[in-house]
């Protein structure tokens, strides 16, 4: 059993708080105790899941599991028997919370007001539910508490004394929120001042529940969850400075503090919080998401959107965490929403399942910590403080069940109304699991999902963008295009259908499309007409940056990238994108901030320390550069080159042979070679597309053997071995990293065990034949244009069946590249060219070797003037 | 051992007897205080009216 590093572990969540709020206020000493806490602990970004929506994401940080895994999908489900809409249930989780296996280790554990926890589950200490601060009736009628909301059930009594009705507030608890107020008229449309009672009341709530529980109980792990900044934020983020556009003097005077009240107000009960749990408490605060502030805050939030709040959320949230064995005053990297949970049992020396997403955040500790694991908490036997089998139900599931006794004539169908929104939920759902499976890297899994959703729904935009784009990142580029199509089909018979709004959204799509084509200028085109109508569209101008990067206007891609960081500064993407701008302009200082600030962001990010690697290796500064590339080969263990600039970093700058002999040793046993190959029929071009990636700066391998002659002055860079392929194929380890010319009956004899990046040369099959004519010196055929039929027709077989076997191998990637477009528009193709094989080819150095004197055998030749 | 003034809201901060004042309005310290906050304001606003009913059954008659 591995060490316990903690004697006691707190707990606190902040939906939505945020760094970018948070640090003006430490800085005018306005969150005291949050400052201290920071100062004396570890503070970082925290990443949100998609969609970052609260009870999905709650759940996910009290498991540690994707919600696919532990089926809370968004904010409501159908009651099981009576198909009305109710909010998601804790009945309705399907794995193991984090105070389930510490009752089940037997802990004492309390967790207050956790979304979604309705009803209390019975763990081994005291659980209030998340219905239990709402007040649901006016203030000095009964107020009664759900059944449900307290256990142990005797607690109830006290527990309901403890709640504060909103208008139980009075002007001392208002006023310093609106310092205005007496300005508000009571019965005006204005509801500012409830919901500033409302929301006040239900964290004081909570507050007042989890103290009471600190000061009377005895304790190992404390839950406590507050809504309240992510509630105060949705209802007054627009009144926050800067003012912004359309909001009226007058309001924006009376709101501006509300915000800024609300965070110093939980800064007060984080320090009663703090008190009661005394110095040997680990201590963990930490938010589900960010909240946008600044000129990002969206003006309108569409109303066909049925999450559009959700829509002022931001990727990153914070996390600090302090107690004994925590590190002092440092930054942590890379953290997730899904890390807190396997981070609180190793706190408690306890495994974690291999069967959660998320990981220890073992830089949080002062010392080295290896944590344990088992394959799963769900297998280990015993009383874990969930609800009954017989009270746990999937609703969904449940309404299948229901649907089918529906469809037998056993129940009624739900009427009208209930249906229609009973489906409309159901198809919301769907489309949260598709987005979850998405933001997982499951994207086989999200296709059906879409597909289905899609299918049943084709006038949603939401749906046929999300499908478009798994389309793509499947690489199944042609559907893509279709679903792109269509939605424009759509729009254009419906031009002010809410469909047609999605336009810049399509074209963004269609631009990334392209790029994922290797078409980058084509992309470009859409790329501009989308920033017209939509600015800040997020990612927008990373993709105008890649596409930049793609044909190599460097400097222009590093204005794409800023554009990206002046929407979003946090956006690790972007400041990845800017690195590699400023690398390949040779500005390796800023390369270097840039990559520090995309990892700082999203620490998992393999490039970044790659490209970080890459600059500090050119300034000289070995040590690092090794550091860096040890990351991102510890992060993506099958980086070959990474591994090669290790090889060579630890044999001459370090002098460190071993560790240079176990990455050698990695590639050799591990790591499949990559071959790059040129192929297509004989005098299709292959030697001039080996001649462009030659001046490129790729390694060709030849014996040069074959001389340059009339037919080929500028030489076949072929090699003997080649075509004795069919029966002898141990030379190919030769080719390991170059460039090798194949002619296309050739290649069904390429074995597994390496990956082949093919450029195949298409060239009009007449144009074939011909330069094949005179190169076997048969001019007099070519004169008659009398080329054997049956020829033609073997050709094109070897082609069609070349061209399948391609797509049945796994392991092959390939770009057609028509030979006549090379000699007619080299650059785009030389673009193409790059992008398809990393993007790091000189394309200078390709054009060089594109001679249109020697496109001599056209099957069209223009007249000659 | 129990610290005893933890739960007392007059002497909870730093140990300083009067860190928050309980009024009959109560304040953001008192809720941030949270259970005995609460209460000691529940009971403040609850002995002020008890007076203040006193006072005007007093003045009625």
């Amino acid at each position: 059993m591995a060490e316990r590093l903690a004697k006691k572990v707190l707990i606190i969540g902040w939906d939505a708080a945020d760094w970018n709020i948070i640090h003006p206020l430490m800085d005018k000493g306005q969150m005291p105790t949050l400052e201290k806490l920071v100062n004396g602990g570890v503070m970082g970004n925290i990443a949100t899941l998609d969609p970052p929506l609260s009870p999905m994401l709650w759940t996910s940080i009290g498991t540690g599991k994707t919600a696919d895994k532990h089926g809370i999908m968004g904010f409501i489900e159908p009651d099981p028997v009576t198909s009305d809409m109710r909010p998601v249930y804790s009945t309705s989780r399907k794995v193991k919370a984090v105070w389930n296996i510490l009752t089940q280790k037997g802990y004492k554990t309390h967790v207050v007001g956790w979304w979604p926890s309705h009803p209390a589950e019975p763990i081994n200490g005291i659980s209030i539910s998340n219905f239990y601060k709402r007040a649901t009736k006016p203030f000095g009628e009964p107020w009664p508490m759900a059944e449900g909301t307290v256990h142990p059930k005797e607690l109830e009594e006290t527990f309901k004394e403890l709640r504060i009705h909103p208008g139980e507030l009075t002007e001392a608890h208002i006023l310093p929120f609106v310092p205005d107020a007496a300005k508000v008229d009571p019965e005006g449309d204005d509801k500012g001042l409830q919901a500033v009672a409302i929301n006040l009341a239900d964290c004081s709530t909570i507050q007042s529940a989890a103290t009471w529980i600190m000061e009377n109980k005895d304790w190992d792990f404390m839950a406590v969850y507050f809504d309240a900044i992510d509630h105060f934020c949705h209802a007054f983020m627009k009144f926050y400075p800067p003012k912004m556009n359309g909001i009226p003097d007058d309001r924006f005077e009376l709101y501006k503090d509300v915000i800024k009240g609300a965070y110093r107000f939980h800064d007060m009960m984080l320090e009663r919080l703090l008190e009661l749990a005394g110095p040997d408490t680990t201590v963990i605060l930490l938010s589900d998401h960010g909240f946008y502030s600044n000129h990002l805050r969206p003006k309108v939030l569409p109303k066909e959107h049925p999450a559009a709040p959700a829509l002022e959320h931001s990727p990153y949230g914070i996390l600090c965490m302090n107690g004994p064995n925590i590190q002092k005053d440092e930054q942590i990297y890379g953290a997730s929403v899904l890390d807190i949970t396997p981070t609180v049992l190793t706190l408690f020396g306890l495994p974690v399942g291999r069967d959660m997403d998320g990981k220890v955040l073992v830089q949080a500790f002062d010392k080295k910590v290896v944590p344990d694991y088992i394959p799963s908490w769900e297998e280990v036997e015993g009383e874990c403080g969930m609800h009954p089998k017989e009270q746990q139900s999937d609703p969904w599931a449940a309404q299948a069940a229901m649907k089918q006794l529906i469809e037998l004539g056993y129940v009624e169908a739900p009427e009208g109304d209930k249906a229609t929104q009973l489906k409309k939920v159901q198809d919301e759902t769907q489309f949260y699991l598709a987005r979850v499976y998405m933001h997982a890297h499951k994207y086989a899994e999200a296709l059906p999902v879409l597909e289905k959703l899609y299918e049943e729904n084709p006038d949603v935009a939401r749906f046929a963008l999300k499908l478009a784009s798994c389309y793509h990142i499947l690489y199944k580029l042609d559907k893509c295009r279709v679903i792109i199509d269509k939605i424009r089909e759509g729009m254009a018979q419906e031009k002010d259908s809410p469909q047609a709004k999605q336009l810049p959204h399509v074209d963004f799509l269609e631009g990334v499309l392209l790029i994922a084509e290797n078409k980058p200028r084509r992309a470009l085109n859409f790329l501009k007409e989308a920033e017209k109508s939509v600015p800040h569209l997020p990612n927008l101008h990373i993709q105008v940056g890649n596409a930049y990067l793609k044909i190599q206007r460097w400097a222009d891609s590093e204005r794409a990238y800023i554009k990206a960081l002046a929407i979003d500064e946090d956006s690790a993407v972007a400041h990845h994108g800017l690195a590699l701008a400023y690398l390949r302009q040779e500005k390796y200082h800023d390369a270097i901030e840039e990559c520090l600030t995309a990892i700082g962001l999203a620490y998992n990010m393999p490039l970044a320390h790659y490209h970080l690697g890459e600059a500090l290796l050119k300034i000289g500064d070995f040590e690092r550069s090794a550091q860096a590339f040890q990351v991102c080969v510890s992060l993506s263990p099958g980086n070959k080159r990474a591994h090669q600039w290790l090889v060579r970093l630890f044999s001459n700058e370090l002098k460190n042979p071993e560790l240079a002999a176990h990455h050698s040793k990695f590639i050799e046993e591990r790591i499949k070679g990559t071959i790059t190959l040129v192929s297509g029929l004989p005098r299709s071009g292959t030697s001039m597309m080996m001649q462009m990636l030659k001046n490129g700066g790729l390694d060709i391998l030849t014996d040069e053997v074959r001389k340059e002659d009339n037919n080929n002055p500028k030489g076949y860079l072929e090699y003997e071995k080649v075509k004795r392929l069919h029966l002898d194929k141990s030379w190919l380890g030769e080719a390991d990293g170059k460039v090798l010319k194949i002619v296309a009956p050739l290649l069904f004899h390429l074995p597994g065990k390496y990956d082949y990046r093919i450029i195949f040369m298409q060239r009009d099959m007449e144009e074939v034949l011909r330069s094949q004519q005179i190169m076997l010196g048969k001019q007099k055929a070519v004169d008659q244009n009398a080329f054997p039929m049956t020829l033609s027709e073997g050709f094109k077989k070897q082609l069609e069946k070349a061209e399948s076997w391609i797509q049945s191998q796994p392991n092959v990637s390939v770009l057609y590249v028509n030979y006549a477009d090379v000699v007619n528009n080299p650059e785009e193709q030389a673009e193409n060219i790059n992008s398809f094989l990393g993007g790091e080819l000189n394309i200078e150095g390709m054009l060089s070797s594109v001679d249109k004197q020697l496109y001599r055998n056209k099957a069209n030749p223009t007249p000659q003037s | 051992m129990e610290d005893k003034n933890k739960n007392n809201p007059e002497q909870s901060k730093d140990g300083q007897k009067g860190a928050f004042e309980v009024t009959p309005l109560g304040s953001l310290g008192l809720l941030a205080l949270g259970a005995v906050g609460l209460k000691a304001w529940r009971q403040k606003r609850a002995e002020v009216m008890a007076q203040q009913q006193a006072n005007n059954e007093k003045k009625n008659g």
